[in-house]
């Protein structure tokens, strides 16, 4: 096991050069650069910024340099200084810009993933045992109302009926007047009160998912001959579920749960701009629609790390979970 | 002058002086900074204030205090806090009437010569940055010698402030007076300044003051190359020029809060934080008519929003107490509905832009632009507009249909420009296409060009919400025989496709027409019909594309350089009304909808937020009515 | 079929006629034997109809724009005027604007009473470019007045008459895409769990590569490198394609787990000493393993292809007006606007759902017939 994570640990290093700078090609594939993006930004708000001034923020950025020397300029500094650079946009450093939002980045999108997970395996395999019964159908109904209407348009259905029928504060994490105030009993209570919505829109998105798909492996697991052999030697409805077809069913959910780190670390972003979260999200999305490239290649990297790490997580997992599965 | 025009003319080489005069005044300041002189971390008012502060007439006395709600966009919305509180020696304010009028602001007198070739201002005595230390023309020559002569500051020098490529001069007199010199004539210099303020590195700064005690620290002519390092490290930016630009680290009032200013707040918590706040300055320059020291509110904080909805739900709850940007007309019945519940109402103002398809007359596709080039289709392209329908389905039925022409309130405004070519009138149109050698028509109904492809135009905008305007244009242009291909686009790509002469057609929103001089490139073709010619004359046809030699728009370029270097407002008005008439004729620019309102959310708590401005660009937005006036009741 | 039918005798019972079926014979029997199933198939059948004679179906041009009937409410449809009954029929509508909100008032006009005509003549349309037509299955005979089943949007186009436009696109150029991403996800994710070693660790590199790139860039300068002249719903078609590309690594991921876990499986092996050709081996005995996995997510894929488009659009990317299609439509009503004023713009939300549920039902029922072991 040892020898095997080692090797994959060196095939992550030219796997990463390579992501890297694909990304950061891609990231300036659209048209214009940085400067251009700013002044589109600025002319729609009614703002101007001269050509004049356009070329000079172009020299002071470096940005009419050759892509591979902006490249080297940015990866050696993280290779060698550990310095993700400098945002464009926030004239601030990438580190501390992601830095402030990550710990609540984390907070929320793994409450919301746990969330997902207790929701949706029990519910699944209650609905594979009990296939055709009333909550079988109703969790079909409602996972795919949660599935089928954009979680965009359905965050904001909850926080207009959140504020018209419920009369409580929305949007964002706190109401403003506990935003800038020190942390106090009545501050979680707030947040509480916010953050029932992004975890109701987030895991109704999640768990139909997963619950389909544990249905589904469940009812064919369920119907094999190894499960009624063991019903018939008298063991009870639980022990026979619980302890085989389950983990069996659980197969595809481990083999992609390694792709959560990533996604833990960026957060839902569409959820997280309707809702004013205060996450990393919405960074990386104005990142890559301004083409701010430092901003958005470091995160992209980041992220490309932890889909590196997720996939050798899950396949450690894949094997551990299912005696079958044996790496060569 | 007409009471209606908002525009009041200055006449040039008249001395206008400010400030109080012979009265003994007892000032009044707010008790959050009495606290302070109680405490002695502060000195008293009357030693902040300028021994004859400036007098901001507030439209009713207000209480001290509070916090001011707002919400901003983002690093991009930076203009939104930035408008709230510009500086300059001159500043577009509005009058009773709604009018605006240049008013001087940190200064005690200016005077301009006859020829306005020179002008010579004044600071106000005991004027001081937001640190105490006294402002002086120390700081005026430290500006001109050490950044606004300084190429590693300032690359290039704008020709704004260097007409006939002669940079201004400045003659330093004493220690609060300065003159600045042209080389030739500059009739609207003090309208320019109060638009541009001295330019780079950013108009966000006061004209002509730098605070030399604070930034000489980080200007190459006082500091080192090691402290200049030592420097840029700690503000942890990559060279030290990164700290003067327009988002200079140190220089920029947005993001140091360490740094000496003269408005009337000061940052206090720079983005990227989730709120960005602003606190009174307490050695502001200006009282109002009572001897109360401006601002009245105590601080401003600004949320940030991420989706355009996020600021509406703000809005329905009563979190904000003045909310001038990032609001639309296609809300209106959304924001009056909620008024009750978010306990607010709205105050509308007056828009200026006047939403326009703009044809491309440089087009690469050459038998398209040889059709642009021919009247008869610009005339077919204007009059084949409903402008009511569009008015009555996608602006509520609240703007008035118009002509790319100066607006209504303006000095320049003329009736008949601003109607031109407006009439509905598809048969009219159908017919003037006929004659313009159109008469061909495909199986599907659309008319032929003289290559035998059909007549189609794709039409560009940045904005979805504009998705709609379009599809009822594409119905219009349908029935007289023109395919219409509206295209929603990323506006970076929208952007790009006009610097490289790469469209065919755009909806903008087409500004500018208040004080023409201000800004005159709309009609001299920049950024629209044009883009390439005005190219060709900005660059003296280093680039660009040169226009035919009978193109009226060197008509119009030569009336600009002769209004530039006319002596007097008079004479030079004369140039720009005939520049409009021009403009406005040749039909460059179809004109569908303007005038419309603009909605300013603003709380039932907040005061003295006039109502009936013009919202422009030029006149600095928000800050025509005078922000250090309004106030919010206090229990 | 029918020979077997012909020649067996009258008394045969029930066993021997399924000792005798056809594998599809029997999927089908078990399958109608499952209502939600049915009727969730009809359900789509009548949903691809409408899509195809969309022109029909609608009562209006889903282009036409009424000023006068700005963000009308759904129109009630009546049976009984003052206590009579006339059949069903729709009022008029008295419009108003309120000076203070700007908001248009409907009120019924009880005065005018418009019956419900089938096989109505209305606006002209042009059926595929194959024939011309004005015959609608329903409308009203009024030159002012309409039938708006589903409301109107802004600028007074009939909502149902857009919805049911929608489905053609949503229903086709959509699906496209979806497709694409699923046959690379199973065949990359079979040869990866298959035959492991080199081969699976190139695929696996592969899928982290991929999973990394940044899509909204790369979106952003394909809509941008394309000519801005090409038809929007062709450029959509196009770049989903190209997604479809980098959209097949969770499906490839999951089956190859589980492709893994049962390599080694008895079946397969058996199958493997009767000489079985490694082709036959994945699509014959170990991809039919996992029907129902695939067939969930396929009923998974469908939503999230529709939602996708408006995920996009949301960026300021994907499908815009005025091309129609549900996603489209959805964007009209992602605003407090719509929501607290016009909630009938929610209606493409409610075809959504609808749909997939509809998928889902009909997955379900093939899975169960398809089930060897069941019963």
């Amino acid at each position: 096991m040892v020898a095997f994570i080692g090797r994959r640990a060196l095939l992550a290093i030219p796997t990463l050069i390579f992501i890297s700078f694909i990304s950061f090609v891609i990231i300036q594939l659209p048209p214009g650069d940085y400067v251009t993006s700013y002044a589109a930004q600025l002319r729609q708000q009614g703002d101007y910024i001269s050509i004049a001034q356009e070329a000079i923020m172009r020299q002071n950025m470096g940005l009419n340099d050759p892509i591979l020397v902006q490249y080297w300029r940015w990866i050696s500094n993280i290779v060698f200084r550990g310095d993700f650079g400098h945002s464009l946009e926030w004239n601030a450093p990438v580190g501390t810009l992601i830095w402030d939002r990550l710990a609540l980045t984390l907070a929320i999108s793994s409450l919301s993933l746990v969330f997902t997970w207790i929701i949706a395996i029990p519910v699944g395999v209650y609905s594979a045992t009990r296939q055709y019964s009333i909550l079988d159908h109703l969790f079909t109904v409602f996972g795919f109302l949660g599935k089928g209407v954009p979680d965009f348009l359905l965050a904001l259905i909850l926080m207009w009926i959140g504020f018209i029928y419920l009369q409580i504060d929305v949007g964002g994490l706190f109401s403003p007047q506990y935003q800038n105030a020190p942390w106090s009993w009545d501050k979680v209570v707030n947040l509480l009160s916010h953050l029932w919505i992004p975890l109701v829109v987030l895991a109704t998105g999640g768990a139909a998912g997963l619950i389909r798909v544990m249905r589904a492996n469940m009812l064919d697991e369920l119907g094999k001959p190894y499960v009624e052999t063991a019903y018939a030697q008298g063991l009870s409805e639980r022990q026979v579920v619980w302890n085989y077809p389950v983990r069996v069913a659980l197969n595809p959910f481990i083999s992609t749960v390694g792709w959560s780190l990533p996604a833990l670390f960026s957060g839902d972003v569409i959820t997280a701009v309707v809702l004013n979260l205060p996450t990393t999200g919405p960074l990386l999305l104005q990142a890559l629609k301004m083409q701010d490239m430092y901003l958005a290649g470091s995160f992209i990297l980041i992220l490309s790390v932890f889909t590196v790490i997720g996939t050798l997580v899950s396949d450690i997992l894949l094997a551990w979970f299912d005696p079958r599965i044996r790496y060569a | 002058m007409n009471s209606k025009k908002w525009i009041t003319a200055l006449a040039a080489g008249i001395l206008c002086t400010t400030g109080l005069t012979g009265l003994a005044w007892a000032f009044q300041e707010a008790p959050m900074l009495a606290e302070q002189v109680q405490a002695g971390t502060l000195p008293p008012v009357d030693e902040r204030l300028p021994t004859k502060p400036t007098v901001v007439n507030a439209l009713e006395v207000g209480q001290y205090g509070g916090t001011w709600r707002r919400a901003y966009s983002g690093p991009g919305d930076r203009w939104g806090p930035t408008k709230l509180m510009e500086e300059r020696v001159l500043k577009w304010t509005a009058d009773a009437n709604g009018g605006a009028v240049l008013t001087p602001g940190y200064i005690e007198s200016y005077a301009v010569n006859a020829d306005s070739t020179e002008f010579t201002f004044t600071l106000l005595d005991g004027l001081k940055w937001s640190d105490g230390v006294p402002v002086t023309t120390e700081d005026v020559a430290f500006w001109y010698n050490d950044i606004f002569l300084n190429r590693k500051i300032v690359p290039t020098l704008e020709p704004t402030f260097a007409p006939g490529g002669v940079p201004l001069e400045l003659e330093v007199v004493d220690a609060r007076t300065f003159k600045v010199k042209f080389a030739q004539p500059y009739v609207y210099f003090l309208q320019i300044l109060a638009k541009d303020s001295t330019g780079e590195p950013s108009l966000d700064r006061p004209s002509f003051l730098f605070p030399k005690h604070y930034l000489s620290q980080f200007n190459n002519n006082y500091a080192s190359e090691d402290e200049l390092t030592a420097a840029a490290k700690k503000f942890n930016v990559a060279a030290w020029t990164d700290l003067w630009g327009s988002k200079g680290a140190a220089t920029a009032w947005w993001s140091n809060p360490d740094l000496p200013v003269i408005t009337a707040w000061k940052i206090n918590t720079p983005p990227p934080a989730e709120t960005v706040v602003m606190v009174r300055n307490p050695y502001y320059y200006a009282v109002d008519q009572e001897g109360n020291q401006l601002p009245y509110i105590d601080r401003i904080e600004h949320r940030l929003y991420q989706d355009p909805e996020t600021l509406n739900l703000m809005i329905a709850q009563g979190q904000l107490d003045m909310q001038d940007r990032g609001l639309t007309l296609a809300n209106y019945t959304f924001y009056k509905e909620n008024e009750g519940r978010g306990s607010y109402h709205t105050v509308n103002w007056k828009d200026t832009n006047i939403w326009s398809l703009v044809p491309n007359m440089t087009t690469k596709d050459e038998v398209l632009a040889a059709l642009f080039a021919d009247e008869k289709v610009r005339e077919a392209f204007s009059i084949a507009v409903d402008r009511e329908l569009i008015i009555e389905l996608t602006q509520s039925g609240m703007a008035q249909p118009i002509q790319a022409a100066p607006v209504s309130g303006s000095q320049y405004y003329n009736e008949e420009l601003s109607t031109h070519w407006t009439e509905y009138d598809p048969d009219l149109a159908n017919q003037l296409l006929d004659e313009a050698g159109l008469d061909k028509r495909d199986d599907a109904g659309f008319r032929l060009r003289p290559d035998g492809k059909r007549f189609s135009l794709v039409v560009e905008t940045s904005d979805a919400a504009h998705a709609k305007t379009l599809e009822l244009l594409t119905e219009n242009y349908a029935q007289v025989g023109i395919e219409m291909l509206p295209r929603v686009i990323d506006r970076t790509q929208w952007d790009n496709n006009r610097a490289n002469n790469d469209f065919q057609m755009h909806w903008i929103p087409f500004d500018r027409m208040t004080y023409l001089p201000a800004d005159p490139r709309r009609l001299m073709g920049w950024d629209g019909f044009g883009n390439e010619y005005f190219k060709w004359y900005s660059t003296d046809g280093a680039e660009g594309i040169e226009p035919p030699a009978d193109d009226p728009v060197r008509e119009i370029w030569a009336l600009w350089d002769k209004a530039s270097q006319s002596s007097s407002v008079e004479e030079a008005d004369v140039s720009v009304n005939e520049m409009a008439r021009i403009f406005t004729e040749q039909g460059w620019v179809i004109g569908v909808y303007g005038e419309g309102p603009v909605v300013n959310i603003v709380s039932n708590t907040m005061h003295n937020v006039q109502a009936d401005l013009v919202q422009d660009d030029i006149f600095r937005g928000v800050g025509l009515a005078r922000t250090q006036q309004f106030w919010l009741d206090q229990k | 079929m029918t020979d077997s039918a012909l020649e067996a005798p009258k008394t045969r019972d029930h066993k021997e006629d399924l000792y005798t079926a056809k594998p599809w014979q029997l999927i089908w029997r078990r399958f109608s034997k499952h209502a939600l199933a049915v009727i969730s198939l009809w359900f789509l059948v009548l949903l691809a109809l409408t899509a195809i004679f969309a022109d029909q179906v609608a009562p209006y041009d889903p282009f036409k724009v009424q000023r006068l009937r700005t963000l009308a409410p759904p129109t009630g449809i009546h049976l009984f005027h003052e206590g009579q009954f006339i059949g069903p029929f729709v009022y008029g509508l008295a419009r108003e604007r309120d000076p203070n909100t700007a908001r248009v008032i409907y009120e019924a006009d009880t005065e005018k009473v418009l019956p419900i005509q089938l096989f109505y003549q209305g606006d002209d349309y042009n059926f595929f470019g194959l024939f011309k037509s004005n015959i609608h299955l329903f409308g009203v005979d009024d030159r002012r007045e309409q039938i708006n089943l589903l409301g109107t949007d802004d600028l007074g186009r009939d909502v149902f008459s857009r919805l049911m436009h929608g489905g053609r696109v949503t229903l086709s150029a959509g699906l496209v895409g979806v497709v694409f991403a699923f046959i690379l996800g199973l065949t990359l994710g079979s040869i990866s769990g298959y035959f492991g070693g080199w081969i699976d660790s190139s695929i696996q590199r592969l899928m982290e590569f991929i999973r990394s790139i940044p899509t909204i860039p790369l979106w952003m300068g394909l809509a941008a490198a394309l000519p801005i002249a090409w038809d929007p719903i062709f450029v959509y078609v196009l770049i989903t394609l190209i997604l479809a590309l980098i959209g097949w690594t969770h499906l490839a991921r999951v089956v190859r787990g589980q492709f893994m876990a049962i390599r080694n499986e008895d079946f397969v092996m058996a199958a493997r000493l009767a000489g079985a050709s490694e082709y036959r081996i994945i699509t014959k005995h170990m991809l039919p393993s996992m029907t129902s996995y695939i067939i969930a997510a396929l009923t998974l894929a469908v939503p999230e292809m529709i939602l996708g488009e408006t995920a996009l659009s949301f960026l300021g990317l994907g499908l815009r007006p005025p091309v129609v299609s549900w996603g489209v439509l959805l964007q009209d009503a992602q605003n407090l606007r719509s929501i607290s004023m016009a909630p009938w713009l929610l209606s493409p939300g409610l075809a959504v759902v609808l749909t997939v549920l509809a998928f889902n039902f009909l997955g379900d029922g093939l899975r169960d017939a398809a089930d060897p072991y069941g019963q």
